[in-house]
Parts: C-alpha cells; structure tokens; sequence
C-alpha cells in the first residue's frame, strides 16, 4: 500500500493549490480593498502576490496562511515591510527558531501591539485636543470644528 | 484592542481562511469560513469626525434581542466577528443623535468584512449673553457666570425697563409682555445656540431658572419683539421649561423690574439645563441690572420745571423764563398748589451698552406735587418710586439730594444728601436704594443745623477750567459778617434787605444796626452767636467734601449768606438773606436768588461778592428775586425748579467700586 508522509502530502497540496492560492489572494484582494485594488488588473494583483509570497519565503514563511497573513502585513504597512519597522524585525528576529506560521502569527500579533499603541498615542492626543478645542470653543463659540484627517482605510460602505 | 489591529487580524483571519481552503485540493478537514463587519461611526457635521466611545450594538436585522455590543475607539470604529447573517447595526452617544443612529438588512456573507457607516451628530446647546457690554450677543461663553466690574471685565447687563414705549401710562416693565414702540430695544438679549445640524431627540428638555425669589426682580421674554411674553417673572414663577428644542440659536429678552434696592442686590443667575435622555448639563449665565444714575449740575440741560403759582408767582415765572431761555433751555410748568418743584423728584438716567434712557424717581414725599413725577412717564423716560409715603419727612425731599462733578475713582461724581435727625430721618429704602446704585456712592452730609435740612441751602457746583473742573460753593456766615463789618465804618448807615419783610416783620435794617442791635426781634449779638453755630455745621461740611472728594480750599468758594432762628424750631436755621448757595445752575449759566444784602453806592455787596469769586469761571450769573415768593417759605430758585438733563452714556459697568 501506498503512504504518504503528511509532509509529502502538504508538499503536493501546495503544489496542486498554488494556482488556487493566487486566484484566492486576488480575488480578496479585490473584495477587501476595493477602492486601493478594485482597478488593477489581474496581472497586476497576480504581482503582487507572488512578491509578497516571494517576501514571506525569505522570511521561513512558506504556508499558504503564513503567506496570507504576509501579504496583508504588506498592504496594511506598505511594499518594504518589514525593513524599516522595528517591531517588525525585532519580532522575525525574536522567531528566528519557530516554524513559518508561527512566525507570521508573530509578526501578526507584533503588527496588533504597533496598532493598538498607535491607537492609544492617536486617543491621548485626541483627549488633548478635544480639551484644548473645548477651551477654544468656550472662549471664541467656535462652531466650525476642524475636520479631522480620516482614517487610512478606504472600504466602501454597504 | 484597536479597531485598527482588530480590522488587520480580521482581514487576515478572512485571508488565511480562503488561503487554507485553498491547500486543502484534497480531500481535507476545512475550517468554517470567517468573516466580520467594519462598523465606522463619523460626526459629518465635524467634517467627518471620528466618534470615538460610541455604544455599537448588533441586533438581528429587523431588531430583536442584542447579539454583541462594542465601542468604538478614538478612530471611531469597531470591528465585530459574525456569523454568516444579516444583521441590525445601531449605534448611540450621550449628547449625540440621532439616538440610536441605525443600519437594518446589513448582510455579513461568508469570508466577507462588510463596513457600516453610521452617522452621529454632537448636540450641544450653549446660553450666550452680551457679556462683554458691546451691545451684541457673544460667541464666548466665557465668564458667563460671573459679574465683575471693570473695564474688559465680563458680565451681561439688563434694564429696570420702567419707561413707556407702550403708550400706557405706566411703566413697561410693570406688564408681563414687550410692549410696542421702542421698548424691544429696551430687553437685553441672550440666546440659547445649539451646537450640531440636526434637532436632538424628542426626548431631550430644556429648562430655563432663576433661584426662587428672583422671579420677583427680572421677568424672561420668549423673544425679544413687541408681544413677546413672560416665560420667568413675577407673573409665571422661577423655572420655566422649553416646549421644545428644534432650533438651532433661540432669542430670549430680559428686563428688570426695579433697581437694585434693600430687597435686592440688583443680580440674577439664569440656569439653562439640558436633560439628554439621561445625562444632564447645566450652564448658568448672570445679570446686572444697570444703576439708576442722577446727573450733576454740570451736566447739559435742556428744560425747566416750575410750578405754575398763578398770580401768585407770575412775575417770578416770568423772570425765570427769560433767565432759562438765556441757558438754552425751555420752562415747563406745571399748576400746583405746592410749590416745590424741586423736592418731588430727581431725574436721573439709565444705561445699557447700547442705549439709555431718563428715569424719574419720586421719593417719598407725601405733598401735592407726589404726582407729578409720573407725567413725565413717555418712551425714553422711565419712571420709578423709591421708599413709602407714609411716615415722610423734609430729608426725603429731593432738594436734599443732589450728586457732585466727577471726582478721582468716581467718573460720574458722588450723590450726597442730608440723612435727617431723630424722627426726621430720610426714608431707609430711599437711601438703601441709593448706596446699592453703587457707582455714584452716596455721602451724607450733616444738614441737622438746617430748619429745612436740605443739602441743597447750602451747596451747589460751578463750571471751572482748572484744577478739578469745578468749585464747590459753599454758604458762608463768616463771608457775610466779614463783608459786613469790613463796611460798617464807612458804609454803617446803609441798608441791606430793603423793603424785604418776613411774616415776623420789616427785615430791613442798616449794616451798622444789624451788627450792633440785632434785626426781627433778634439781638444782634445772639444772631452772631446763631450764624458762628452756622458756620461750624458748615465747616463740618467743607470738612467732609475735602475728604470724600479730595478737595483743597483752592477748589471751594464761601458764597457770603446770613442765618436766622426758625420762626417755629428756633433752634435750626433759616436763610436770612437770600440763599444765594442756593441757585440753579443750567448750562454755566447761575441763576441766583437775589441776597438782597448790603448795599452800598447802588450794588448789592454779596452780589459783588459772589460775582467777583466766579468772574474767573467759566460761567455767567443772573440775580433772580424769590423772596416774596420762595425766600419767605423757606426756600429759594432752586427749590422751586428741577432740571432735565442731557444723560451721560454712563459706561458705569468699567468702575471699579
């Protein structure tokens, strides 16, 4: 009887799925940045995701969610990454010894306390200024509050 | 955690689920799909402002029991993980609306991360006076609760809006609704403005409030036009709630309904509370009620009041006339069988920052002439009673209330006035009426020495050019006996009251017999004695001006005039000549009882005198005779007359008390 090893069968998974992988990856790609990606053409996306694969592997990161959870890292904080965000390499540096995908967990999870502490920084200076704005107002009856930049997501709504 | 690292390892949680799906080619255990909904919740009237700490709710779509709640963080979004479904999304702030803001029908399909966006709009609604007195309604909310005086200082300012603007012979402010003419410009303004677009919820109340008691002193108007009604006031009560509160900026009107006085220090504290479903708010803003203010005799004039005596003062009228018409003003007169026009009532003025009016006060003096103050009652000339008519006394006549030039740290000058003796005291309320004025703070002056008492036998201000732009006049015996005995050796056997008479008897008498026997039955040793007395009270006075006003005896002339015993009250004092001291003086121009003093080679020496002390000044003096018809009765030119004059635009809220 024929076995198969469950690395080889994961070794032919990927190799069967690969196709499958980039057509998922660009289609979410179009599902969930529409107004970033809703314009680009496969081709383009099909770039995209093999660099970011291409980018994953270098780092041990070689299953397909590991490549996943790359290629939304790559988005969220731009081509280069992770060169340039210290909390980024000191997290790859930090998994040096676990496998890929726990390694993109790791980087997943140090992109959430980068975020998270970019919110808390984000909900200070706001507290700051709605108490400055709120001096200004009851000093001036400012009714035309500055606008305030919105967020870098660019979903559309429902 | 952040919505931000919530939405990146929900999308990534999407990704590796399709990415997972895709190894599995073979046949292989798959894990359910995952998706989430974005929920983004935005001030659009703040430009799109993020509303951080927003209650999100997730309900099933047609509503029901909720599934999940979150809140929003300081980017105002929130992320939810669902089941495959479609859902209700609402969300709700304290002082935002809509309350609840919501989604329906919002479908969450397999490996989808749907966004919600969901408007809510802050609501604020603010009170906003003319705290800064510049006339207008401030943006600033600042310092709304405080009263503060001075220059740059902040605190709104109503009016004891005692004219008639309305026509109906009584003051406006004794109704509870604008009146028509001028009287809206009469009502100081606040507002209530709302911050946000959109009207709150239904549920949302306003309430208006004074501290109880305070409805009896100011009265609120549901706007500031002709009709508006009373929504706090005597009428209504001390709260007051807004039917509702769809506007965005609602206009108030605000009148007092008497000055500050012993029952009211003249402030009120307006609370406007907003109860948001819930959470409360309350902003309270404070008044002042502008001073009653009176003029000096410096000030402009431009009319005369006189009684009309008949016959019995015609002469006298006519005189008169020609004098105050020389001043630039006109007489009016007005037929009475009490003759003292002065004493029933001052006129005096009010200011709000954008406009101001006469006001009439008619003290408590129980004489025929009560009345009359109220004919003055039109637009533009407020009307006013102070203190009661019953028990009333000589100080409470307005002859003995009178107000100085400006002085240093007093921009509008002193009242002062006689505060009478024992049970012949001015009226409590008239003189607590008068300190609570506070800008022209009051002295009082010791006339006790005096029959009649009042401040003004015996005082009055002229014009100067130097110095403090005035001089205070002041009755002098010792002027008199000076005069007199400096020409009693070459000039003995002249005459001085000539052809003047008392009830008692002929006044006129030689200077050397006036110095040496006496005259009406007085020794002339016991007149000296009476007039030295005199002359003490009156020092007691110069004393007392020197100190309030810091003058020096540059700024003071003794204007020579001779006491006598009271027929009835020997004790007190009676002017002998006529009272000079006691002229009237419209538009640097002194009209003078005439002394009928010594003269000698044709001229009245206190005349010379007195024209001689003021030649310097900047003003002219005319001789009146009164003593037939005043002198006699105790009284003299300005007793007989009151005067209208031109308000100053007082801005009294800059002092500095």
């Amino acid at each position: 009887m024929l076995t198969i090893r469950e690395s080889q069968m994961r070794a032919l998974e990927a190799s069967l799925g690969a196709p499958l992988f980039e057509n998922r990856m660009v289609a979410h790609l179009r599902e969930q940045h529409p107004i970033r990606f809703g314009g680009s053409s496969v081709a383009e996306l099909q770039t995209r995701v093999r660099r970011a694969v291409k980018q994953a592997q270098s780092y041990g990161i070689d299953s397909f969610p590991g490549c996943a959870i790359f290629l939304e890292l790559t988005i969220k904080f731009g081509d280069g990454f992770p060169r340039g965000f210290v909390w980024a390499e000191k997290s790859l540096a930090a998994a040096a010894n676990l496998s890929g995908d726990h390694r993109a967990a790791a980087l997943l999870q140090a992109a959430a306390r980068s975020l998270d502490e970019a919110e808390a920084y984000r909900a200070a200076r706001m507290e700051e200024e709605a108490a400055t704005q709120e001096a200004e107002e009851f000093a001036a009856g400012a009714e035309d509050l500055e606008q305030c930049p919105e967020d870098d997501e660019e979903e559309e709504a429902l | 955690m952040s919505a931000a690292a919530d939405r990146l390892l929900a999308r990534t949680d999407i990704a590796k689920a399709k990415a997972a799906a895709a190894a599995c080619v073979l046949p292989c255990k798959s894990d359910p799909p995952v998706q989430a909904l974005d929920v983004r919740v935005r001030d659009t009237f703040k430009g799109g402002t993020p509303v951080p700490n927003a209650d999100v709710a997730i309900l099933p779509a047609g509503g029901g029991a909720v599934i999940l709640t979150g809140q929003t963080d300081s980017s105002g979004d929130v992320i939810f993980r669902l089941p495959v479904g479609s859902y209700q999304v609402t969300a709700r702030k304290d002082w935002h609306g809509p309350d609840p803001a919501s989604q329906d029908n919002v479908n969450v399909p397999a490996y989808g991360f749907p966004v919600v966006n969901l408007v809510l709009e802050e609501i604020r609604y603010h009170l906003h006076t003319d705290a800064d007195r510049d006339g207008a309604v401030d943006a600033s909310r600042a310092g709304l609760d405080k009263w503060e005086w001075g220059k740059g200082k902040k605190g709104a300012i109503v009016y004891a809006n005692n004219d008639d603007d309305g026509g109906r012979s009584s003051p406006d402010n004794t109704d509870a609704v604008i009146n028509t003419g001028n009287d809206p410009d009469d009502i100081a303004p606040f507002e209530i403005r709302r911050v946000g677009p959109h009207d709150p919820p239904a549920s949302w109340e306003g309430f208006l409030e004074v501290a109880a008691g305070a409805e009896q002193f100011i009265r609120i108007f549901d706007s500031r036009s002709a009709g508006a009604n009373e929504l706090i006031g005597p009428a209504t009560g001390a709260k007051f709630k807004l039917p509702d509160l769809k506007f965005s900026k609602r206009e108030f009107g605000i009148e007092a309904v008497r000055y500050a006085d012993s029952t009211w220090d003249g402030e009120a504290m307006l609370t406007f509370t907003l109860n948001a479903n819930g959470p409360t708010a309350a902003e309270q803003a404070k008044f002042r009620v502008a001073p009653w203010m009176m003029p000096n005799h410096l000030d402009a004039a431009t009319e005369v009041f006189v009684v009309d005596g008949g016959a019995f003062n015609s002469r006298y009228r006519s005189d008169l006339n020609t004098m105050v018409t020389a001043a630039g003003c006109t007489l009016n007169e007005f037929a009475s069988g009490d003759i003292w026009m002065q004493d029933c009532m001052e006129i005096g003025f009010s200011n709000l920052p954008s406009t101001g009016m006469h006001a009439v006060m008619r003290n408590p003096r129980n004489r025929p002439l009560k009345v009359f103050a109220k004919t003055l009652l039109k637009a533009d000339f407020g009307y006013h009673e102070q203190g009661s008519l019953v028990p009333s006394s000589t100080f409470d006549s307005t002859g003995n209330l009178e107000c100085t030039p400006p002085v240093k740290n007093f921009p509008w000058g002193r009242i002062y006035f006689g505060p009478g003796r024992v049970l012949e005291e001015m009226d409590d309320e008239t003189k607590a009426f008068l300190k609570q004025q506070i800008v022209q703070k009051p002295i009082e002056i010791d006339t006790n020495f005096l029959a009649v008492g009042h401040v003004d036998e015996i005082i009055t201000f002229v014009k100067a050019s130097d110095r403090k732009g005035f001089r205070l006049l002041l009755a002098s015996p010792k002027r008199a006996y000076t005069i007199l005995t400096a020409n009693k050796a070459a000039h003995g056997s002249e005459k001085m009251m000539i052809g003047r008479s008392f009830p008692a008897g002929s006044a006129e008498v030689t200077i050397k017999d006036f110095l040496d026997v006496g005259v009406l039955g007085q020794s002339a040793a016991s007149i000296k004695t009476f007039n030295d007395n005199a002359q003490a009270s009156i020092d007691g006075v110069r004393a007392t001006f020197k100190a309030e006003l810091g003058l020096s005896e540059p700024d003071i002339i003794d204007v020579p005039g001779l006491f006598i015993p009271n027929a009835d009250s020997p004790t007190f004092a009676d002017a002998l000549t006529a009272g000079m001291v006691n002229m009237l003086v419209v538009n640097g121009h002194c009209i003078v009882p005439k002394p009928f003093g010594p003269v000698v080679g044709g001229k009245d020496l206190f005349e010379e005198d007195l024209k001689s002390s003021l030649s310097s000044l900047p003003v002219t003096v005319s001789f009146l005779d009164d003593w037939d018809e005043y002198h006699v009765k105790l009284g003299e030119v300005h007793c007989s007359s009151n005067t209208l004059r031109t308000p100053t635009r007082a801005k009294w809220w800059e002092f500095k008390p």
